[in-house]
């Protein structure tokens, strides 16, 4: 016989194969192993979640407060327009007030 | 006759199947390549308890990877490479703690089993006479048809070498079984 019929003989005999509890142990294995990782994604996205509503809840916050120490103080003198020829006579006015002053001073 | 190789194709739908999270995909695999990994680890470590035991740990390295599972290109040599080094690593465990030597004595194939034909017994009494090497050649070549270069692949040894191993084991072989050669 040569080797390619030696090869061929030895080809037609089964060996051994597992136990088919190996099969199942495996399994068993493979779902717990499954398990924690599918948890921890969940864990992951609700905790993402949880950082953007907080983020969201903080934000509507700062502006409600905004508003509402607006409404106390009312808006920046910076912010309320001033007529030009108002803000002249006022400031001509606190000039002259100042120079009474320095005047009477100074003089004195 | 066994194989041990399915499509390119068949096997990269199961590796995007399991990298989505199927278990059934790790069970389709199992069920595709779970002879050719228990015959090379039953061929390194000889006893068939541990060869079980090591056969659950590769397929469970698949999980390992996660979503990198479906890039693995050649499914087959993966996992007989996986079976390789925990064989290995078996073998150099078991001569630290006991100075056992690599390979225990041959188990006996008993007659109990009345489903084990007797040419099995006969065939896996004599292919558990080999040296390691050349058993792994050996079963890699005539059950599973791989070619040199894809031995050397797996056992990380030149094709040459895998060639050497195989032809000195398959002469041994004819030794034990009694076959003669008549064209020698």
């Amino acid at each position: 016989m040569n080797d390619e019929q030696f090869e061929n003989q030895l080809r037609q005999v089964p060996l051994d194969m597992p136990d088919s509890e190996v099969k199942r142990r495996l399994m068993r294995l493979a779902l717990s192993k499954a398990r924690p990782r599918r948890r921890g994604r969940m864990l992951r996205w609700a905790l993402a979640a949880a950082a953007g509503l907080l983020i969201l809840i903080n934000v509507g916050f700062e502006r409600g407060h905004q508003r509402y120490i607006t409404a106390l103080t009312g808006p920046p003198a910076i912010a309320r327009p001033m007529p030009g020829a108002a803000y002249a006579a006022g400031l001509e006015q606190r000039q002259e007030m100042m120079s009474e002053i320095l005047g009477e001073n100074g003089n004195s | 006759m066994m194989t041990g190789r399915q499509s390119e194709l068949a096997d990269r739908k199961l590796l995007q199947a399991l990298a989505a999270g199927e278990m059934d995909a790790l069970a389709a695999i199992y069920d595709a390549y779970c002879a050719p990994v228990y015959h090379l680890l039953r061929a390194r470590l000889g006893e068939r308890e541990q060869a079980e035991e090591l056969l659950a740990e590769v397929f469970l390295a698949l999980l390992d990877r996660g979503r990198r599972v479906n890039t693995i290109r050649d499914l087959r040599a993966y996992l007989l490479t996986i079976a390789r080094n925990k064989a290995r690593q078996a073998v150099r465990r078991r001569q630290r703690l006991a100075r056992e030597p690599a390979r225990p004595p041959a188990e006996a194939v008993t007659e109990s089993d009345p489903d084990r034909k007797p040419d099995t017994i006969v065939v896996q009494n004599a292919l558990a006479q080999l040296p390691v090497e050349q058993t792994e050649a050996v079963v890699l070549k005539i059950w599973y048809e791989m070619t040199f270069a894809e031995i050397g692949q797996i056992l990380d040894i030149s094709p040459n070498t895998a060639a050497s191993r195989y032809r000195y084991g398959l002469a041994k072989l004819r030794e034990i079984l009694g076959e003669s050669n008549d064209e020698r």
